[in-house]
C-alpha cells in the first residue's frame, strides 16, 4: 500500500537565478509547484506574471509554427520511420532562431507551392476552355465585320441540329451556325449573323438549349491563346519543381524541428511554471509539493544554487496530490484508478489489490492461450523495443501483463485459437460446462467483494474506528457468508450439507447487523435503521450476480472462435482469410470488451465497497517532451 | 395450398427463418450503427485528418452486433445440416424453438447496435475537442455492447440447448 506522504516546499531564490533554479527543479522533477493566490494589483508580483504572460503567448504561438512545420515535413520526408523505433534523444542545444526560420520558410515554401498548384489548374481552365474554336483561325475581333457578327457559343448534345437549322433557313434571316467541336455534354457551333438580324436569330434558337459562350476578346486567335497558356503552365511546371525541391530540403530537417518542439515547450513549460510564483523586486517565492523523503535533497541542491529551501509538513486540512509508489507489476495498473479518480484523504492505494484481481479476471475473460501470447510477445517486444521507463506505456504494459493470465487461463481451458492442444487436459469447458463456469464467476465476485470490504475494514481501522469495522464488515461477512451457503444447496444438490451451518450464519449475522445497523440513530431510528441495512443485501446480491459478465464474455471468445474454425475449415483454400480475419476481429473486440468490463467490475463493485477517490494527481514540474527522449 | 403451408412450416424453414431473423437484425442494428458513427468521424475528419486511428476504433464499436447475429445464423445452419455435416431431420417443434432461440441476439443487437452507434457518435464529438480522452470515450460506448453480448450469450446457450433429429 504505498501512497508516499508529501510535504511542503518553499523556495527562495534571487530573481537573477530564476532561470537557473526552474531549470534544476525540472531536472530534479519531484516539485509540483502550486499557484499560492492571487497577488493584490499593481504589486511586483503581478507585474511579472504580466511580463512573463507576454512571453508564454509568445512561445506558444511559436509551437504553432513549429508544429505546422512539422506536419508539413511529415508529407515531403520520404523516411518513414517504424513503429518500433525508439525517439531520438533530446538536444537542449539546439539553434533555435535558425531552425525557426527554416521552419517559416518550409511552411512559405509549401503556401507558396498550394498557390502554383491553384495558378497551374487556372491556366489548365483556360487552355481547356479554348479548345473548342481551335479549328477557327481568327480571333474574336479579326471575325467581326461592319456587317457581320461571330459569336461562340454551345448547344447541349443532345440538341437536335438539323431542326435548328431548319428553323433559321424557315426563318429567313441571314445567318448560320456550323459546328465546330463536339464533345459528350455539348455541340460549340459559331453563331455568324448579319447584325440587325442577330438578336432575333439568338432568340429563335434559345428554345433549342442555345448558350452563348464568352470567348477571350483579347485579339489572340484560339490556338495562339492556348500555345500561351501552355507556356505559362510550363513556367509554373518550373516553378513548382523548385518549391518542392525546397521544401523537401527543408523537410529533412524534421527530426530538428521536432527537437525544436520540444524545446519551445521545455520554454512554454517553464514560463506556465514561473507564473505560479510569487515576486519582489529582486526575488521570488516558489511554494509547492515534494514526496517527503526528497526534503534534504531539496534544500542540498538549492543551496548550491544559492537558493534557500524549506520543507514543512502540511496544514490540518489540506490536501496533498497523491503519488502512487508500487512495483513494476502493480504500477500499470494504476492506470485503472486514475482513470477512475485519484484517492480521497482517507483512502488506502487500491492498486496493489486491484492488480491481482484485475490480472485474474482479464485472463479467465479473454481466455485463450494464443490471444494471451499476441499480447504479451507483441506488446511486451514493443515496450521493449521503444525502451519505455517506469512510469510510461502503462496501458501497453497492462495489456502486455494480462496477457500472461490470458495464456494460463487458456491453457486450463486448453484454448489455443479455439482449438484444443493435443494431450493436454481441459480442465474446464466454458461451452460445454456453463452452470459450473458461472458458479465459479460468482465465487470470484464473492471473494473480489469480500476483498473490496476488507479494503474498508482496513482504512476504518486505520483511521482508529475499528468498532465500525466490526459491525459494518465483518458482521456483513457473517450475513453474506451464510446467504450464500443457503442459497448454493438450491442449485448444487451436492451441498446440502452447508444448509444448516449457513442458516445459523445467515440468522446470526442478520440479527448482528439489525442490532448494530441503526446505531447512530435515534430512537425509533434505531429500528427503521437496522431493518433498512438488511434490506442492503439486495444490492450484494445484485453485485455478485454482476460477475456473471467473467461468464459471459469468456464464453463469448469461445464461441467466436470456434464459429470461426468451423467456418474456415469449409472455405477450402479461402478458410486461411477467413481465419486470419475472424481471429483478427474476435481478438480485437474482446481484447476491448474484456478491458472495458474488468474494469466496471472495479469501478462499481469493488470500488463501490470501500473508496471514495476525489483526490488530485502529483503533477511535478519535470520535462515533458513529444518528440524525443530526455536521458 | 396445404404443401405451401407445409413447406412454410417445416421444421427447416422455421430454423432458417431463425437464423434470418439473428443475421438480419443485426445487421441492420450495426449498419445503421455504424453508418450513424461514420458520419459523425467524417465531420471531425474534415478539421483534424490525424485522428484517422482513434475514430475507427469508435467507428467500428457498433459494428460487432452483426458479428454476434451472424455467429448465431451460423451456428443454427451447422445444427440443421445446411452447412457440413449430414443433413438431419428438423421437426415443425424443434424448428420453432430455433426461431425464438435466434430472437434475442437479433434484437438485442438491433437496437443496442443503434444506441451504441450514437455513444459512439458523442464520443466521437469529445474525442474532437479532446483528443487524449479516446479511450474513455471508447470505454462509455464499449459499455452499451454488453447487452448484445447478453443477447448472444442467450441465443448461444438456447441453440445449444435445443436437441435437433
Amino acid at each position: 500500500m504505498a501512497i508516499v506522504k508529501m510535504a511542503k516546499a518553499a523556495i527562495v531564490g534571487l530573481a537573477g537565478d530564476r532561470i537557473r533554479i526552474l531549470g534544476r527543479l525540472c531536472d530534479l522533477g519531484f516539485v509540483q509547484i502550486e499557484d499560492p493566490e492571487d497577488p493584490p494589483e499593481g504589486s511586483d508580483t503581478s507585474a511579472a506574471r504580466r511580463k512573463l504572460s507576454t512571453e508564454l503567448d509568445g512561445a506558444r504561438k511559436r509551437l504553432t509554427v513549429v508544429s505546422k512545420a512539422i506536419g508539413i515535413a511529415g508529407e515531403y520526408a520520404r523516411v518513414r520511420t517504424g513503429l518500433f523505433a525508439e525517439p531520438p534523444a533530446f538536444n537542449p542545444d539546439a539553434d533555435e532562431n535558425a531552425l525557426f526560420d527554416q521552419a517559416r520558410s518550409l511552411i512559405d515554401a509549401s503556401d507558396a507551392l498550394a498557390d502554383v498548384r491553384e495558378r497551374f489548374a487556372e491556366a489548365e481552365r483556360a487552355r481547356e476552355s479554348h479548345t473548342p474554336w481551335i479549328s477557327v483561325h481568327k480571333s474574336r475581333q479579326a471575325a467581326q465585320s461592319k456587317r457581320a457578327r461571330f459569336e461562340g457559343a454551345s448547344f447541349p448534345a443532345v440538341a437536335d441540329m438539323d431542326a435548328a437549322e431548319k428553323a433559321v433557313r424557315e426563318s429567313g434571316l441571314a445567318g448560320e451556325i456550323p459546328v465546330v467541336w463536339e464533345d459528350k455534354f455539348r455541340k460549340y457551333v459559331v453563331v455568324g449573323a448579319y447584325r440587325p438580324d442577330f438578336d432575333a436569330l439568338i432568340k429563335l434558337l434559345e428554345p433549342f438549349g442555345l448558350t452563348i459562350i464568352d470567348v477571350p476578346y483579347d485579339g489572340a486567335t484560339p490556338l495562339e491563346a492556348r500555345r500561351k497558356n501552355r507556356e505559362e503552365q510550363s513556367a509554373l511546371l518550373c516553378e513548382m519543381d523548385a518549391l518542392r525541391e525546397r521544401a523537401e530540403e527543408l523537410s529533412l530537417l524534421k527530426p530538428d524541428f521536432e527537437n525544436l518542439y520540444d524545446v519551445i515547450s521545455a520554454e512554454a513549460d517553464r514560463l506556465a511554471e514561473s507564473e505560479k510564483l510569487l515576486y519582489s523586486k529582486s526575488a521570488f517565492v516558489v511554494s509547492g509539493w515534494i514526496p517527503d523523503g526528497e526534503g534534504e535533497r531539496l534544500s542540498r541542491e538549492m543551496s548550491l544554487l544559492g537558493a534557500w529551501a524549506r520543507v514543512y509538513p502540511p496544514d490540518e486540512g489540506e490536501t496533498p496530490p497523491t503519488f502512487f509508489k508500487n512495483n513494476r507489476f502493480v504500477e500499470p495498473f494504476q492506470e485503472i484508478t486514475a482513470m477512475y479518480s485519484y484517492p480521497g484523504p482517507s483512502d488506502a492505494d487500491p492498486n496493489p489489490m486491484l492488480a491481482v484481481f484485475y490480472f485474474i479476471f482479464y485472463g479467465i475473460m479473454l481466455g485463450d492461450a494464443a490471444y494471451g501470447l499476441i499480447m504479451t510477445i507483441g506488446l511486451g517486444a514493443f515496450a521493449w523495443l521503444r525502451k519505455f521507463r517506469r512510469g510510461e506505456g502503462g496501458l501497453i504494459k497492462l495489456l502486455a501483463i494480462c496477457g500472461v493470465s490470458t495464456a494460463l487461463a487458456g491453457l486450463l481451458m486448453n484454448s489455443f485459437f479455439g482449438y484444443a492442444i493435443p494431450g493436454l487436459p481441459r480442465l474446464i469447458d466454458p461451452m460445454t460446462d456453463v452452470m459450473l463456469m458461472l458458479g465459479l464467476s460468482l465465487a470470484a465476485g464473492i471473494v473480489h467483494i469480500f476483498a473490496g470490504m476488507g479494503m474498508k475494514a482496513y482504512t476504518l481501522i486505520r483511521s482508529g474506528r475499528a468498532r465500525d469495522a466490526v459491525f459494518d464488515v465483518f458482521f456483513w461477512y457473517i450475513f453474506i457468508a451464510g446467504a450464500c451457503c443457503l442459497c448454493l444447496p438450491m442449485v448444487a444438490p451436492g451441498f446440502s450439507y452447508l444448509s444448516r451451518p449457513g442458516l445459523w450464519l445467515f440468522a446470526v449475522g442478520a440479527l448482528l447487523i439489525f442490532l448494530t445497523a441503526g446505531r447512530d440513530a435515534k430512537g425509533f431510528g434505531k429500528v427503521t435503521g437496522g431493518l433498512g441495512a438488511l434490506y442492503g443485501i439486495t444490492a450484494y446480491a445484485g453485485d455478485i450476480l454482476s460477475y456473471s459478465r467473467i461468464l459471459a464474455l469468456c464464453l463469448t471468445t469461445a464461441v467466436i472462435s470456434y464459429v470461426v474454425n468451423i467456418l474456415a475449415g469449409m472455405m477450402g483454400p479461402f478458410g486461411v482469410i477467413v481465419w486470419l480475419i475472424g481471429h483478427t476481429v474476435n481478438f480485437l473486440v474482446n481484447a476491448l470488451g474484456t478491458y472495458v468490463h474488468t474494469s466496471r467490475l472495479h469501478y462499481v463493485e469493488f470500488f463501490g465497497k470501500f473508496y471514495e477517490g476525489g483526490g488530485r494527481p502529483f503533477t511535478p514540474f519535470r520535462r515533458r517532451t513529444r518528440y524525443t527522449k530526455t536521458t | 395450398m396445404e404443401l405451401f403451408f407445409n413447406t412454410l412450416f417445416s421444421g427447416k424453414a422455421l430454423a432458417l427463418f431463425g437464423a434470418v431473423i439473428a443475421a438480419l437484425f443485426a445487421g441492420i442494428g450495426s449498419a445503421k450503427g455504424t453508418g450513424l458513427a461514420g458520419e459523425a468521424v467524417d465531420g471531425v475528419l474534415t478539421e483534424d485528418p490525424s485522428k484517422f486511428g482513434q475514430l475507427l476504433v469508435l467507428q467500428l464499436l457498433p459494428g460487432t452486433q452483426g458479428l454476434y447475429g451472424f455467429i448465431i445464423a451460423i451456428l443454427i445452419f451447422i445444427k440443421i445440416g445446411l452447412m457440413g455435416g449430414v443433413p438431419v431431420d428438423v421437426s415443425a417443434e424443434q424448428g420453432i424453438q430455433l426461431l425464438f432461440a435466434g430472437i434475442p441476439v437479433g434484437v438485442a443487437g438491433l437496437l443496442s447496435a443503434i444506441y451504441q452507434g450514437k455513444a459512439a457518435a458523442a464520443g466521437i464529438g469529445l474525442v474532437a475537442k479532446r483528443s487524449g480522452e479516446a479511450g474513455k470515450a471508447i470505454t462509455i460506448a464499449a459499455i452499451v455492447e454488453t447487452y448484445a453480448l447478453l443477447g448472444l450469450l442467450a441465443s448461444f446457450l438456447a441453440v445449444n440447448g435445443i436437441q435437433v433429429g
